[in-house]
């Protein structure tokens, strides 16, 4: 089956899906109204977004420079620092700094990096147990599923679901135990939770930002659960994308201003995490091991490309909470590891457009993802190039390029153009027969599948004012 | 060629010409920083008292304590200058040296605080564990008024004046919480349920 | 380069920039915007003319883009303005024609020339040539349905809100998310029935619940896609372009409802 119907076929079941649409109505009345709300505490929100890009544009301007930086200053202070061209050398990476480490029980904070690179599932594989410990990662995990958003991994879900889960995994608890309302739902993960991060024997986080000047690595959250994964272990193991350095804790300073707000409508996160190494001999506690794992797999070759500009993503989830599609899709009938505009603009370079055609092309182009972007990418623009991109492999293959390139003939001569409009106009308005519109036809079957269409006039407007004029 | 030559050649070809932009200027800090900081720090949830001096701080504990139905004790880090005070003056608190768990309560002290975001900064150190932020039920955080600065700005400037940076930096502001199940707000998700500052002068 | 002279004792001369849909299926939008730009003094004309290009544009197929631009280019540019019934046609000629053909570069100046010139036709009433109100009557209350492409690739808010008001006896009523797109979006709509169904959907909601009986708007394509959803669904709210309305054609029949 082509991508296209895989596509479609799961944007229809998800349209469908009361359950998913009910949770999709919390992204215009939770995420957008606070968004709005802590931006409108700003004084100066273009001036911050302005700020903001320039640093990320600057930093990829300058990446290698700042890597090698980080590099360097990540081994002063007692940690490593790995390179992987791709998901399976990551993969295998990280597989190794566990193994030789002895380490089986592994927890990890929120990384989508990790989703990306299929980590799980490989650790699986080779003996190792890893738990999620984002709540919302836990509970897809639980239920094998994909994030279907990079901020709330598991907002498709209702909280019944949650409970099911629960009394299903956590077999050694109660079977009589109450647990059909929030609290008891976090408490219970709270309290499995803490056996987790105990027991574990290495911890895996991603990084939010990467400084050069310190070798720092940023996470931001508000459980905590990252913290208590890179804390308590032996190790602690930090998987990013190489496309997240920036020089200084200054420039952190300012896109977190704007990270938070957009992701969550919050000033702060809860709790945000400046994580330079392992821990220093005389500290009360921390890592004895801090690995760093910079990850390319597809990054360096968007990076001197037309699509440049998604890797300024400061992964604030502010497209998808605007997006009118995914605004009535939600994630999971993307099919693809990042969903919404920033799936449509980035996963063609991380995956290749020929499985990822529908992302770029799923989109109205209203612009509203660029409007909301804290650092300015154009998103709309970067989908527009993997829509030439697609055209230009012949994808997909079929009626639609063959009509697209017939139609680029005409529309440059407008006479000839004029006079197939008039032909079909003639021949639309026989199969309107008297009714003001037609409600089927052979071609555009997309169009009248849906709706009507109008039946066009008898005589175009040139025409007509040819005559009068 | 190695992964690492590979990646930094791939990365290299795509430089640019492109001049550091500038330093964005934020706005003048205006009016008090305490009582913003306080201000603040009470819109994340977290109960903001002001005590008169530092070693006020056991007594005031243990009327915060007594007043719930928390345990009747305290975990501080053995190396911690915490253990300093007077804790003697608060006889109905036990002072433990193990780690918190679950509902118990743990005191430090703050590097800093700032006043922007109603925010804590902790710097891993001996006397000061970093988990220690993450594991209690209840945190009692003692900072004093002169370490608390309008902006993490300032915080950078401190930290550029240490020998190299602390292995964990930890920015607390408000207990744990989580909207992971139906978008709705839940407290103490992982990290403390109560987060309780102590302002001295 | 062929550049108007502009004389400031005459009429301004406008190239009217019809649109390849209101050209084919709604002839009225495009004597609804003559009038109104001859009403606000401007001596209006027609160049022969196909299509702005943005089907090419947004399908992916650049080249052929280009040359419809560089047409499109040589007949307007001779005018001293370009003004479009349409967010979605004026903002591909000024957004975007210089981006098309950067790398060309006398082709780039002068779609950077033209551009500048290129204007949607509310705001092109209203902020160049200070229009306040017009003359119709339309007795009806009116939504007004913000194209994302007037609205953000343009700017145009205001504008048509403020002409459609001085309409004798028109009640304008405001929708609850004009931010959101109709689900319109060109190809979009062929290519993703479904979704763009449910998006039309959400919008007929909306102007439904506004209690109007008339939805308007500055785009043919979205009001093709809003009046061919709701015939399907049975709903009945009349939708027509805003300038029929401000060129007092606001009884004539709707879109779909033509049967001449």
């Amino acid at each position: 089956m082509s991508e296209v119907h895989r596509f479609s076929q799961a944007a229809r079941a998800a349209l469908s899906d009361t359950r998913l649409q009910g949770a999709l109505t919390h992204l215009k009345e939770g995420f957008q109204v606070k968004r709005a709300h802590a931006l409108a505490g700003l004084a100066d929100v273009e001036g911050l977004r302005e700020a903001a890009r320039s640093i990320r544009s600057h930093a990829l301007s300058h990446l290698d420079e700042l890597l090698l930086q980080f590099e360097a200053k990540v081994q002063a202070n007692g940690g490593h620092v790995h390179w992987a061209r791709d998901a399976a050398e990551a993969r295998d990476i990280i597989t190794r700094i566990l193994s030789e480490r002895g380490a089986r029980a592994v927890t990890k904070g929120k990384s989508m990096v990790t989703e990306e690179i299929e980590l799980n599932a490989h650790l699986e594989r080779h003996g190792i147990a890893p738990v999620e410990t984002d709540l919302g990662e836990y509970i897809i995990q639980l239920r094998k599923e994909r994030p279907s958003h990079i901020v709330a991994p598991a907002f498709h879900l209702h909280r019944s679901q949650v409970e099911q889960n629960f009394r299903e995994t956590h077999g050694h608890l109660d079977a009589n135990r109450p647990l059909d309302s929030r609290p008891a739902l976090v408490a219970e993960a709270r309290s499995v939770m803490r056996t987790h991060f105990e027991a574990s024997d290495a911890g895996i986080t991603g990084a939010n930002f990467l400084v050069a000047e310190t070798g720092t690595a940023i996470i931001v959250t508000n459980e905590g659960n990252g913290d208590l994964t890179r804390l308590l272990p032996k190790a602690h193991i930090v998987v990013t994308g190489i496309e997240k350095v920036v020089p200084s804790l200054a420039d952190v300073s300012i896109l977190l201003r704007l990270l938070t707000r957009s992701a969550t409508g919050q000033d702060i996160t809860s709790y945000v995490s400046l994580m330079s190494g392992p821990k220093r001999e005389r500290d009360a506690d921390g890592p004895e091991a801090f690995h760093v794992v910079l990850v390319d797999n597809g990054r360096s070759a968007l990076l001197n490309g037309p699509a440049r500009e998604i890797l300024q993503c400061i992964r604030c989830g502010a497209c998808l909470n605007h997006c009118p599609v995914y605004g009535v899709i939600g994630g999971h009938a993307y099919g693809a590891v990042y969903p919404g505009p920033l799936g449509a603009a980035l996963d063609p370079g991380l995956d290749g457009i020929a499985k990822t055609y529908d992302l770029p092309s799923a989109s109205s182009f209203c612009g509203r993802c660029d409007s909301v972007c804290p650092v300015k990418i154009p998103l709309t623009r970067i989908m527009r190039y993997w829509r030439n991109e697609a055209y230009a492999h012949g994808l997909p293959s079929g009626w639609f390029n063959f009509g697209l390139s017939w139609w680029g003939v005409f529309a440059r001569k407008p006479r000839l153009y004029r006079l197939a409009a008039k032909v079909a106009a003639h021949v639309l308005r026989l199969a309107a027969g008297r009714s003001g519109r037609l409600s089927s036809f052979p071609m555009l079957r997309g169009w009248f599948a849906v709706r009507d269409l109008p039946k066009p006039a008898r005589k175009s407007f040139q025409s007509q004012w040819r005559r009068t004029r | 060629m190695t992964a690492r030559e590979a990646i930094l050649d791939a990365v290299r070809a795509g430089r640019r010409t492109e001049p550091a932009p500038p330093r964005y200027a934020l706005p003048a800090w205006i009016g008090d920083t305490v009582s913003q900081f306080a201000e603040r720090a009470r819109s994340t949830a977290a109960e903001v008292h002001e005590i008169a001096e530092i070693d006020d701080a056991p007594e005031k504990i243990w009327s915060i304590l007594a007043a719930s139905n928390a345990p009747r004790s305290v975990h501080i880090p053995r190396n911690s200058p915490v253990n300093n005070l007077p804790w003697q003056r608060a006889p109905g608190l036990t002072v433990k040296s193990a780690r918190p768990w679950g509902s118990d309560s743990a005191v430090s002290f703050a590097d800093y605080a700032i006043a922007e975001t109603g925010t804590l900064v902790f710097f891993s150190a001996e006397r000061s564990a970093s988990s220690w932020h993450f594991l209690p039920g209840w945190e009692f955080v003692l900072i004093r008024r002169h370490l608390i600065v309008p902006r993490f700005e300032s915080v950078i400037d401190s930290l550029a004046r240490l020998d190299g940076m602390p292995a964990t930096v930890n920015l607390v502001t408000g207990p744990s919480r989580t909207a992971d199940i139906e978008q709705t707000i839940e407290r103490g998700a992982h990290g403390p349920r109560e987060l309780c500052i102590l302002i001295a002068g | 380069m062929n550049q108007p002279d502009v004389n400031d004792n005459e009429p301004p001369r406008v190239a009217l920039f019809v649109t390849c849909l209101a050209d084919m299926f709604r002839p009225q939008i495009g004597f609804a915007a003559a009038k109104l730009l001859e009403q606000a003094g401007c001596r209006v004309e027609v160049p022969l003319q196909s299509c702005c290009g943005q089907p090419a544009y947004n399908g992916g197929d650049s080249m052929a883009a280009a040359a419809v631009a560089r047409n499109v280019i040589a007949t307007f540019e001779p005018y001293q303005f370009i003004v479009a019934p349409s967010g979605s046609c004026a903002g591909m000629i000024r957004m975007h024609y210089a981006r098309l053909l950067q790398d060309e570069e006398t082709w780039a100046k002068r779609a950077a020339a033209l551009a500048a010139k290129t204007h949607e036709l509310f705001s092109f009433l209203v902020n160049v040539r200070g229009v306040t109100a017009v003359t119709a009557e339309c007795r009806s209350g009116v939504a007004y349905h913000d194209s994302c492409s007037s609205l953000r690739e343009m700017g145009v808010k205001d504008e048509p809100r403020r002409l459609l008001s001085s309409v004798d006896g028109l009640r304008l009523c405001e929708l609850k998310e004009p931010q959101t797109c109709c689900g319109f979006g060109g190809f979009f709509s062929v290519k993703y029935p479904d979704v763009s169904a449910r998006m039309a959907d959400d919008k007929i909601t909306d102007a439904i619940g506004t209690g109007a009986e008339m939805l308007v708007g500055a785009d043919l394509g979205c009001l093709m896609h809003l009046s061919g959803r709701m015939a399907r669904c049975g709903d009945k709210l009349a939708v027509r372009h805003a300038a029929e309305v401000m060129a007092g054609f606001g009884s004539e029949p709707a879109i779909g409802e033509d049967t001449t």
